[in-house]
């Protein structure tokens, strides 16, 4: 983290070098995260490039006691549910409540049926998750990705997006549950 | 202790869980199948999804960001210098041909545009004449090399091996005997003078 903070100072100082190993350091989780948002691989890449441009551009608005990441990955948050904002696709606000917040989580009922973890190979379950992924309302999928791909904690996550850590916790738990439905369904 | 609730079971996991609730799951497993079976599910789930593959990363993705950021810029002190040099260099020589050939130095501007306007004309109409006639050389020589691989394919699709064979050894005497009448006659040239 400390390595962040030089890197940036360097580069308010006119080190553009400085800069491009910022952008080398967090292509692949930024690129890994927005792909699994958005789901398009280009799109992915051309928003990944977008929320570089930006987050030099704010730069100077940086403060050195926030962690450079949260910071970084508050700016692609918000840029990707701008990006969906202008392009009229519904987009879910993660401080929207959802009318599922409040009740009660699911009672787990174990089933004596054979399961599609027992059914399919990894790679198969992979791909599943993937397609599944795709259908789930996207506040849930990026925080999902978060967790489970870029594997950030919870608090981290909490940080990012400026929630209390049972709120993240719970939508988590939310989206993997309706992950598992949507594969179930495929069967 | 009942049987565990879904989140309870992905806090379990991800060991986010205090101590003594952990082992009292950990009690209830060995006795419970039917959890220990919702527990296994859940563990593959969260294996596979945490290991999604990696998207790509173009090998010049940084160079792009950071060719949109920094976009190339000339230093406006070498422009201003590249400038001021031309300009040196084509007074100079205008003050040099104004010694030399004693003329005014409109008649002198009138003369180099018209140099430089006869070479343009005569320049552009021989390359034009040049690449026209490149074109059509490549065209013929292309349409002749056709032909010549076409009446080869037809004449394999008709002969048989022998003939082929009978054709090719035909080919190449002709062709020796082409190449030594010339070479003599060319000798032959040689001895008289």
């Amino acid at each position: 983290m400390h390595e962040d903070k030089e890197l940036v100072k360097k580069t308010l100082a006119g080190k553009h070098g400085a800069f491009e190993m910022i952008v080398q350091k967090y292509q692949q989780p930024l690129l890994n995260y927005i792909g699994r948002t958005v789901g398009e691989y280009e799109l992915a890449l051309e928003l990944t490039q977008d929320v570089f441009i930006k987050t030099y551009s704010s730069l100077h608005s940086y403060r050195s006691h926030y962690k450079f990441s949260t910071w970084l990955y508050k700016i692609a948050s918000n840029y990707i549910i701008d990006y969906w904002r202008k392009k009229k696709i519904k987009a879910f606000s993660i401080d929207q409540q959802s009318e599922k917040e409040d009740s009660p989580p699911p009672i787990q009922v174990p089933s004596q049926e054979t399961s599609i973890y027992e059914k399919y190979e990894l790679s198969e379950i992979k791909g599943k998750i993937e397609t599944a992924l795709e259908k789930i309302p996207s506040y849930l999928r990026e925080l999902f990705v978060w967790k489970h791909i870029n594997e950030f904690s919870y608090q981290e996550i909490a940080e990012i997006k400026d929630l209390p850590v049972g709120t993240i916790k719970n939508r988590v738990f939310q989206a993997k549950e309706l992950i598992r439905k949507q594969m179930e369904g495929m069967g | 202790m009942k049987c565990l609730q879904s989140e309870q079971i992905y806090l379990y996991l991800e060991k986010e869980l205090p101590g003594p609730e952990t082992a009292l799951i950990r009690e209830h497993l060995k006795e419970c199948p039917l959890c220990r079976k919702a527990v296994k599910e859940r563990r593959v789930f969260i294996k596979a999804a945490e290991s999604l593959p990696s998207l790509k990363v173009p090998q010049d993705f940084s160079r792009q960001v950071m060719e949109q950021i920094f976009p190339l810029k000339i230093p406006v002190r070498a422009s201003i210098l590249a400038v001021t040099a031309c300009f040196s260099v084509m007074l100079t020589a205008l003050f040099i041909l104004f010694l030399r050939s004693g003329q005014t130095l409109v008649n002198i501007l009138i003369n180099l545009n018209h140099s430089v306007w006869n070479f343009l004309k005569h320049t552009l109409v021989l390359s034009a004449k040049i690449s026209k006639l490149a074109v059509l050389l490549i065209k013929t020589i292309s349409q002749c090399i056709q032909q010549i691989f076409n009446g080869l394919a037809s004449l394999t699709s008709i002969l048989g091996p022998e003939l082929q064979i009978a054709l090719i050894i035909l080919s190449l005497a002709i062709f020796t005997i082409i190449f030594y009448g010339l070479k003599k006659k060319l000798s032959i040239g040689e001895h008289y003078e």
